[in-house]
């Protein structure tokens, strides 16, 4: 690039041990990856996980309270002209309603320092050209975070830094930002992708990097996170009780109810629950063996933010997906057996109420 | 890779000594965030929203006072007046306008991303918001002295008497664009627009008042001049010709270039406290 400073022009985002509280809260904490050019990355989290707290810090907008984050080898501040360095759509609303979406764009080119015309050139690359006259005021959410990001290629930067920028986009917009991620990342520069839904980017990562409660719980390759997964089977069956009990003895606990009367069970193979079933008299109507999907793996990673508490922390009547917002309070995120799974078919003794209704499960009512 | 943006971009930035401090604070860097200010300020209403009303009160309040009170006002004092105290609050409105609308719209964040660094962006918005308040200066100025010929007749307006309206409107520009700058300085500090408005005019109107008119009746005596407002008005009323009112507008008779430079005092002061603020806060 500029040769300015000390910028190496390399297009790595490192973040370095970053730490940052606001007042007693602790947004993130000791969080440490690096973001490399020539692909795409995705980081993902629950919402209030930290993101775009990191997000911001890489972009100058915060202080860290410990640690760094340099892009180009330098800090943000030390870039010299930034957007041409790095572009970012962290807020889909950051306009003046009464602004005109090509006068917006041309304060920015001026700030910049690019010609006036690159201003026409990024709203006819979002596809906003129609509307270069029109008051943002008057435009949709998927139209301002088309702006957004046209605003943030305004000085060609060879890093993009997007804070989800799916929503609000309607399936075709969400089509187009993946296409153009991934020829922005191909052409060898960077992109980091914020998101709290794995799938909006599933397609579209290389890379990912996930936090929950401000700190890192996997930073790797998307098929890693796949390999990670357990096996899964569900079943529909004459007797859930009979066989939910059968295979708690034969020591496989992770077993939950699915919504259509059928079992959901979790590290075993089709195999030993049919011989289960076979061997405990239970007639099997359907099975399917699968593996846990991504989304639960991230699910899995991330639960622990929501530990239930209150009312809402009942147990018995799960949806079809183990451990994400039904009620393994004990045992966040763990899909080996865990000791006592309230809501799991353990052996009937140890379970009062399994079907029946929630009202006495233990673990669950008292307070925490 | 991205070949076009450096080719393009600010050659002065590259051949100033490899420090990047010498890139940020480059002529072009600095000159564009003016273009951009300036391009923020035009592209919304904000600013003849602020100055018409500002010249229309100034033509009202000479007018009238020429109509109703012409012997007891020299017109240099009418216009001193109008301008001083009354189309002067829209000047500082404007600076705290342009400060804080960055921060109501979220429009900050983008601004910040763009900007070599942040006391550049002040910079910028100090100059911009300057010329748009001596701009109103300019207009409060000549709607003032139109509002004098329709009422009180050109015939007051003549002679010396005529070179001292021309001195106070003058020094009136000067005075509208300081308080512009120290609304900048304001807003850049309080940040929150509806709190930074209210509370700077509350305190013009009326905190001042309360504190210069218990002053004199202890014994600190007048200090009204020593004051922000005060001493933006004494500038211009120090200038006017006589007082009809044994000195009742500025009590302690402090030259008009005195009162002008403590008046810049405080504008410095508010926009170094901005500057700090903005420095150490974060934009989240």
């Amino acid at each position: 690039m500029n040769g300015r400073g000390n910028n190496d022009g390399s297009g790595r985002i490192v973040v370095r041990n970053l730490t940052k509280r606001f007042g007693p809260v602790e947004a993130v904490r000791d969080l440490s990856f690096t973001v490399e050019p020539g692909q795409v990355t995705g980081f993902l989290g629950p919402n209030g996980a930290g993101k775009t707290t990191t997000l911001r810090a890489a972009l100058g907008l915060l202080t860290p309270t410990d640690g760094e984050v340099t892009v180009n080898g330098v800090r943000y501040e030390q870039l010299g002209s930034p957007a041409k360095v790095v572009g970012a759509l962290l807020d889909s609303n950051a306009f003046h309603h009464s602004r005109r979406a090509r006068a917006h764009l041309r304060i920015y080119t001026a700030a910049i320092g690019v010609p006036d015309q690159r201003a026409d050139e990024v709203l006819a690359l979002v596809g906003l050209t129609d509307a270069a006259n029109r008051k943002i005021g008057g435009f949709s959410l998927g139209m301002r975070q088309r702006l957004a990001l046209a605003t943030a290629l305004l000085g060609d930067p060879r890093i993009l830094i997007l804070d989800e920028p799916g929503s609000g986009l309607d399936p075709e917009g969400v089509a187009w930002l993946r296409g153009f991620m991934r020829s922005f990342a191909g052409s060898g520069r960077t992109v980091l992708v914020s998101s709290h839904q794995l799938a909006e980017v599933a397609q579209t990562v290389d890379q990912v990097v996930i936090i929950s409660q401000g700190a890192r719980v996997f930073e790797g390759k998307l098929d890693q996170l796949r390999g990670d997964a357990q096996e899964r089977v569900h079943v529909r069956c004459s007797d859930p009780t009979r066989l939910a009990t059968a295979l708690a003895e034969h020591g496989v606990t992770d077993i939950q109810s699915s919504p259509d009367d059928g079992l959901t069970i979790i590290g075993a193979t089709s195999v030993t629950v049919g011989d289960v079933a076979l061997a405990a008299g239970v007639a099997i109507y359907r099975m399917a063996q699968e593996r846990t999907d991504l989304e639960q793996q991230f699910l899995q990673l991330t639960t622990a933010q929501y530990q239930p508490r209150g009312p809402y922390a009942q147990p018995g009547y799960l949806p079809a997906q183990p451990g994400a917002f039904g009620p393994p309070a004990q045992s966040p995120g763990a899909y080996g057996p865990p000791a006592q799974p309230p809501g799991a078919f353990g052996p009937p003794a140890q379970q009062p109420g399994a079907y029946g209704p929630p009202a006495q499960l233990p673990n669950q009512e008292g307070p925490r | 890779m991205s070949a076009p943006a450096p080719g393009g971009s600010a050659p002065a930035g590259s051949d100033s000594g490899g420090a990047a401090l010498g890139g940020a604070w480059s002529a072009p860097a600095l000159l564009g965030l003016l273009v951009a200010e300036f391009r923020k300020m035009m592209s919304t209403a904000a600013w003849w929203a602020l100055m018409l009303p500002a010249a229309l009160i100034a033509m009202l309040v000479t007018w009238v006072t020429a109509a109703a009170a012409g012997l007891a006002f020299t017109p240099s004092l009418a216009q001193a007046l109008a301008l001083g105290s009354f189309a002067a609050k829209f000047a500082v409105v404007l600076g705290l306008v342009c400060a804080t609308s960055e921060n109501r719209h979220r429009t900050l964040t983008t601004s910040y991303l763009t900007a070599p660094g942040r006391p550049q962006l002040l910079l910028a918005k100090i100059v911009v918001g300057a010329l748009f308040g001596a701009a109103c200066g300019v207009f409060s100025a000549l709607f003032g002295l139109l509002g004098m010929l329709i009422g009180g007749g050109g015939g007051a307006v003549s002679g010396t008497e005529f070179s001292s309206v021309l001195a106070v409107s003058a020094v009136s520009v000067l005075v509208f664009a300081l308080w512009a700058v120290l609304g900048v300085g304001l807003g850049t500090l309080i940040n929150n627009q509806l709190a930074a408005i209210v509370g700077v005019l509350v305190y013009l109107l009326l905190v001042e008042q309360i504190i210069s008119g218990l002053a004199s009746l202890s014994n600190f005596g007048r200090i009204d001049d020593y004051l922000p407002g005060g001493s933006a008005s004494a500038s211009l009323t120090g200038l006017a010709g006589s007082e009809p009112f044994g000195g009742s507008f500025s009590g302690l008779g402090l030259p008009w270039w005195l009162a002008l430079l403590i008046f810049f005092g405080y504008a410095a002061v508010a926009v170094l406290a901005g500057a700090a603020a903005a420095q150490r806060r974060d934009v989240t």
